[in-house]
């Protein structure tokens, strides 16, 4: 199999861009195919960059910092409106869930906690309860699992 | 606060902007491709508010960005050979004109050679020896891991000296 890697390419890559080398490195050189290749490659690649930067770059105008950062803004304004026009039709249900809710604990304060507890009482309740609160918790323990990964996920790949 | 990061964004801007682009435009290799990228990078860039530690933390942050754009493009890169015909027609058709200047031929040629790699590739090399990032920066914005870095770039290494020795033998043998 041959050699990937040498141990001297840092040494070797900053040498190239210095003016004069070491006689050791020199030496190297001749005798390691991978520096051979990195000394070639790098050379030719620096070369392009500069011809292709005579002949590409003067003719290109590129926005300025101000408009760019200005755009950004515009755009996140923008993004916000149109996530606030998106989620408009949600609205209603999202009230009327809310209202119920509120509705049901008004209920239940008032008159309901009596008859509740009458059910509760009651004998198959009593049985059914147990499991339905071992249930919850594991729905509720994979929930907060889920909202872990999303949020490491999230910290992970930003973009 | 905020005029504060707008400063440190206008000095970074001002910067790195234009070889930024020239990375991205010669990695997809066609000019409005390398526009939208290059905008929707500094978009996502702006919105994410790094941390702003240093230069080259940010400098890598972005590139990093760049890498995911052009990769999720990869499809559209298609058009790059398109786009490079065009250009090797139209420089045809005026390489008689005598303004046409020494160094655009030398350019075009290169750039033939240089797309001869796959886009990965390119991008490895340009960030090794061009920009001059080391081997964890580079597996940081290409979410590689480094020894599978090191092998990658080693391929693209030998590709790229494979076909520039081709080239210099062929040289001989004209001349």
């Amino acid at each position: 199999m041959s050699k990937k890697i040498c141990p001297m390419e840092t040494e070797v890559l900053k040498s190239l861009g210095e003016e004069k080398m070491r006689s050791e490195l020199q030496e190297h050189i001749a005798g390691c195919q991978v520096c051979q290749d990195i000394a070639l490659v790098q050379g030719w690649m620096n070369r392009f960059n500069k011809t292709a930067w005579k002949t590409d770059m003067p003719e290109k105008t590129l926005p300025d910092a101000e408009s760019m950062w200005g755009r950004v803004y515009a755009k996140r304004k923008l993004d916000k409106k149109i996530v606030r026009k998106a989620l408009r039709p949600l609205l209603i249900p999202q009230v009327l869930s809310y209202g119920l809710l509120i509705a049901g604990i008004i209920y239940m304060t008032i008159w309901g906690f009596k008859k509740f507890g009458n059910i509760l009482d009651s004998r198959m309740i009593s049985q059914i309860l147990p499991f339905f609160g071992i249930m919850m918790f594991i729905v509720l323990i994979s929930l907060s699992f889920c909202a872990i990964i999303v949020a490491f996920d999230k910290r992970k790949h930003p973009i | 606060m905020e005029k504060n990061r707008k400063e440190i964004w206008e000095k970074f801007y001002t910067n790195h902007s234009r070889s930024f682009w020239f990375y991205i435009y010669k990695i997809c290799g066609d000019e409005h491709m390398a526009d939208d990228i290059y905008q929707e990078s500094f978009v996502k860039f702006l919105k994410a508010k790094p941390d702003i530690e240093n230069e080259r933390h940010l400098k890598v942050y972005l590139y990093r960005i760049a890498f995911h754009l052009i990769v999720d493009k990869k499809r559209r890169i298609k058009v790059e050979k398109k786009s490079f015909e065009e250009k090797i027609h139209t420089y045809e058709r005026d390489m008689h004109d005598a303004r046409q200047e020494s160094g655009v031929l030398l350019s075009m040629e290169m750039e033939k050679s240089f797309k001869r790699l796959k886009p990965k590739q390119r991008m490895l090399l340009w960030l090794a020896y061009v920009e001059g990032y080391s081997y964890s920066e580079i597996a940081q914005m290409t979410d590689t891991k480094e020894n599978s870095l090191k092998v990658q770039l080693f391929r693209a290494r030998e590709k790229l000296a494979n076909i520039l020795k081709t080239q210099e033998q062929e040289g001989r043998t004209q001349t």
